[in-house]
């Protein structure tokens, strides 16, 4: 029976990375997936999602011709069909492109669920050499020196009454309704319930976004929220916070969302969005041998289980719940597999939120930079996007960048941009952070004008005392992080 | 004659491997022909000859790295001898010597150990040995050319910095680890920001950190914050004993830096010889007192010493002498510095001629020259050109003690506390007042004899203290 280096469990960012990995490294290496390749986010997030939101754009924009002279009929309605069709065919060509890759690194794709094997029960050879993994699929056993686990998340559920019933969706579902709800309640404003809310908003949906915290986007900074809330407000997206639902009622093909406080939102259709938990289903055998943390795999810094020759990355270990950093941390993981000591520094993850405006973050937020050094410890910089000529010229003023900088070493801490190009612009700042560049030398640094950039580099010049485009009365008042 | 120079194969091209030399020294190379092959970061490839000749000399060796066109080695006509190119020795130099190595004999030895680098001298000797002597005359007589041999540069390889940087700081004489410990801002040498991240080079200069001694974890070797806290954390904890708790800590700079290198530097490099006499203070005090009365402006002991040694420092040629390079040379002035303390460190300031000058002007000069010192007004030139030093310790009652030599002056003479002592003249007892002078020398200038005839006139001026005004 061949013996492979690597055996990893599941397509997605985390698992065809690190096959890939593993594979340029030389490694023989096997990959199970049991549906499609690329995972929830090719297949049910991240990308099918922005073919949404680019809907949402798109209908943006046609609200706004006529300021521009455009005389054209602003009228518009939804070819649901036409947007999943749209959004399949996106998604058909990256995760084809996915199969291409680990095609061309010489990577075998088995499908079907897998999952671990308890070695006494494998072949023979495996009971011979100590340390072989065993993965099952499909009935048949496969022998590997390493298994990496990634076996990504699943939508979180609530024990609640109701919540078991075909108008309760998940983001699994949501994106391949074929006819829009009326209404439409999403049971949790993070990430994903404000992006579909954004999206479904636009296309004509009236959207009630329920979010059980004191305030929607509760991991971004909390100016970012309030900015996001008020933008949802003014374009009709009912926001409730601190509100939690106690049942759902399900009568006449209607949805009654009953809350903690007794409000009663009526809707067509429900999306459950209050997060994602670990997809554990390929621990197989080692369910209770790998030891676990708050529900997800517990990993050590090179990403290695409770038990060697185990790694576990991407979602399943609960580190990040993000592609960019399950490739991170793909990559990694099959390193050490293959010997290597790699750390993974997660420590400038951009989050990036696809709204109209599109918020972003990399970093500490104020809050966090003030409890952890001291609001003295700390200056904020501001620049609005209202005073970029881009910004204005695009019809896009609303919004800011913010940077938080230590005082000391004037390094950047966190920056946070709500509006413009906000989740490109993002990239700078994490690479820079990761670089570590300092907030002086930004604000030195030429952006080409007129770019939505500029309010970066404007930002870090405000929080060093170096901004020209700031009057000096909105300059940041001492800029302390108080 | 003709410079064979590392080309500059591509717009983007800083360095190059020499691979290796396809002529051997002496034998005739065509215009064009190639002549040695070369490694870019890109290709390897054969380097043409500049120009028709001979191979002088091979001044590289194979498989060294160096910046585009740098000088290789030299095509000539037959028995031209090559030129004596410091700056490649220096760069020859780093590359091969190793740390410690810095006189001329282990140079010698570095040189002679490798093969390669020996034929290369071996076919030129007489070019070899103008190439060792001029290393020599680097070494000994500037100590601030030496020491950019041992620092600057590329001298610590681990960390890295632009071939840019590194040539930049070659031949500036800048050590890297100065650069890096400075704002990183606007420098002027941009290569610098690759072998530490601002934010490092920012920690690294908050907390007194050098960069030098942390490990760089990050891509090519880079060294990040985490690195530089690393360090400090390691620091920490290697400094913590359980007898003894760290005060307070502060980074090595300004005069105290400067006087501790100095100090180091004469300490480690001059054959210094100690040599004491007591001298009898009784009538120079005396002297002093009467030359006092009804002075405003008092005359000091240690005005009344400087004068007494600048005339026997006039008299004596070979004490105003200094080793430089391969010489003795002799200076006619007696510039006599004289130790000021200051808060953190010393200076030493030059009152020059002062064997010309009266007492109550070289009291007026040390006394304003002085002040300066304490002031921190002091300029370079005025405690530079001296040609021997004194240090009075005789108001801290020491007993004894040993100065070390103001380089590159040939030595210095000490002053101790004044002492009463018994002392038997013509059979009667008697009390004198004595002090010990405590001389150091520098044993390649003087022997004890030199040194002893300068105490010997010292002493006579001190005890005839009359003579000091004639």
């Amino acid at each position: 029976m061949r013996q492979y280096d690597i055996a990893v469990i599941g397509g997605g960012p985390a698992g065809y990375i690190a096959a890939i990995s593993g594979a340029q490294m030389g490694a023989s290496v096997i990959l199970f997936e049991k549906s499609v390749l690329g995972g929830t986010c090719l297949n049910r997030g991240c990308i099918p999602t922005k073919t949404y939101l680019k809907g949402a754009e798109i209908i943006h924009h046609i609200r706004m011709s006529e300021r521009y002279g455009i005389v054209s009929n602003t009228e518009y309605s939804m070819d649901m069909k036409k947007a999943v069709g749209n959004k399949n065919a996106v998604v058909k060509q990256l995760t084809q492109g996915v199969g291409a890759l680990l095609r061309s690194n010489g990577v075998e794709v088995v499908y079907g669920d897998a999952c671990l094997a308890a070695a006494e029960s494998g072949c023979e050879r495996a009971k011979q050499v100590s340390g072989l993994k065993v993965v099952v699929c499909g009935g048949q056993e496969y022998v590997a020196h390493n298994v990496l686990l990634c076996g990504g998340s699943k939508a979180g559920r609530i024990p609640i009454p109701g919540i078991d019933h075909e108008n309760v969706l998940t983001s699994d579902e949501i994106l391949d309704l074929e006819q829009l709800p009326k209404r439409l309640g999403i049971i949790g404003g993070g990430v994903i319930g404000c992006e579909i809310g954004a999206a479904f908003s636009a296309y004509g949906c009236e959207v009630t976004i329920i979010e059980e915290q004191e305030r929607i986007l509760p991991q971004m900074d909390v100016e970012i929220s309030e900015s996001l809330r008020e933008t949802f407000q003014r374009d009709g997206i009912r926001v409730l916070t601190s509100s939690r639902v106690r049942s759902i009622k399900h009568a006449s093909g209607e949805c009654v969302l009953v809350c903690e406080n007794d409000d009663r939102i009526t809707v067509d259709k429900i999306l459950l969005s209050i997060g994602r938990t670990a997809d554990l289903s390929c621990l197989g055998a080692f369910k209770e041998q790998i030891a676990l943390e708050r529900g997800y795999v517990h990993t050590d810094e090179f990403l290695q289980t409770s038990i060697p020759g185990i790694y576990a990355p991407g979602d399943i270990n609960g580190k990040s719940m993000l592609a960019h950093a399950a490739f991170k941390m793909g990559e990694a993981a099959a390193k050490n597999a293959m010997g290597e000591r790699i750390s993974c520094d997660l420590c400038h993850i951009p989050g990036c939120i696809y709204t109209l405006p599109e918020c972003a973050g990399v970093g500490l937020t104020q809050e966090q930079a003030r409890r952890q050094m001291g609001a003295d410890q700390i200056l904020v910089g501001r620049f609005p996007f209202a005073a970029n000529g881009r910004a204005l010229a695009c019809g896009a003023g609303t919004g800011f960048v913010k940077v938080i900088v230590g005082r000391t070493y004037q390094e950047l801490l966190g920056v946070h941009i709500f509006g413009g190009m906000a989740t490109e612009m993002i990239a700078e700042a994490a690479s820079l952070m990761a670089a570590e560049v300092l907030a002086d030398e930004i604000g030195e640094m030429i952006h080409a004008h007129p770019t939505f950039s500029e309010a970066f580099m404007e930002a870090c010049a405000d929080a060093t005392g170096q901004s020209m485009h700031l009057p000096k009365s909105n300059r940041s008042p001492c800029r302390s992080g108080h | 004659m003709i410079e064979v120079f590392m080309p500059k194969a591509g717009m983007d091209m800083k360095e190059g491997t020499l691979i290796r030399w396809l002529k051997e020294v002496g034998e005739t190379v065509e215009l064009d022909e190639p002549i040695m092959e070369i490694e870019t970061d890109k290709i390897t490839m054969e380097a043409e000859s500049p120009g028709s000749g001979i191979l002088l000399s091979k001044i590289v060796e194979e498989g060294s790295v160096v910046p585009v066109l740098s000088v290789l080695g030299y095509i000539g006509e037959a028995g031209e001898l090559p030129p004596q190119q410091t700056s490649q020795v220096m760069n020859f130099a780093n590359s091969k010597t190793e740390e410690g190595e810095d006189s001329a004999r282990s140079f010698r030895d570095a040189v002679s150990a490798r093969g390669e680098a020996e034929e290369g001298f071996r076919d030129a000797v007489s070019a070899r040995d103008k190439v060792v002597e001029g290393f020599v005359n680097i070494l000994s007589s500037g100590n601030k050319t030496a020491e950019n041999a041992g620092t600057a540069g590329e001298y610590k390889g681990s960390i890295p910095a632009t071939p840019y940087a590194k040539k930049l700081a070659r031949e500036k004489g800048i050590d890297l680890c100065d650069i890096a410990g400075e704002n990183s801002m606007n420098g002027a040498i941009h290569g610098k920001d690759v072998m530490a991240t601002s934010l490092a080079k920012r920690v690294a200069e908050v907390n007194q950190v050098d960069l030098w001694e942390v490990a760089g974890s990050g891509k090519h070797g880079k060294i990040t914050r985490a690195d530089v806290e690393r360090q400090m954390q390691e620091f920490s904890e290697s400094s913590q004993n359980p007898f003894r708790t760290v005060e307070s800590r502060q980074k090595l700079k300004g005069v105290r830096k400067v006087v501790g290198k100095r100090m180091f530097e004469s300490y480690s490099q001059v054959p210094t010889v100690m040599q004491s006499m007591k001298a009898d203070m009784t009538k120079l005090l005396d002297f002093r007192r009467k030359l006092n009365e009804g002075r405003e402006q008092k005359i000091s002991l240690n005005d009344l010493l400087i004068k007494a040694t600048a005339t026997a420092v006039k008299e004596l040629p070979h004490v105003r002498t200094m080793v430089e390079g391969d010489e003795l040379v002799t200076y006619a002035e007696a510039n006599i510095g004289f130790a000021v303390a200051v808060e953190d460190g010393l200076y030493v300031p030059v009152i020059r001629n002062a064997d010309q000058l009266s007492v109550g002007e070289i009291s007026r000069q040390a006394r304003e020259l002085a002040k300066k010192a304490r002031e921190g007004t002091i300029r370079p030139d005025e405690f530079s050109g001296g040609t021997f030093s004194i240090s009075n310790m005789g108001m801290f009652d020491v007993y004894t003690f040993n100065p070390i030599i103001n380089q590159p002056e040939s030595g210095i003479l000490g002053i101790t506390g004044i002492e009463d002592v018994l002392k038997l003249v013509d059979g009667q007892v008697v009390v004198r007042k004595e002090a010990v002078l405590c001389m150091s020398y520098d044993h390649r200038v003087m022997d004890g004899v030199g040194a002893a005839k300068l105490k010997k006139r010292v002493k006579e001026l001190i005890e005839h203290p009359i003579e000091i005004l004639i």
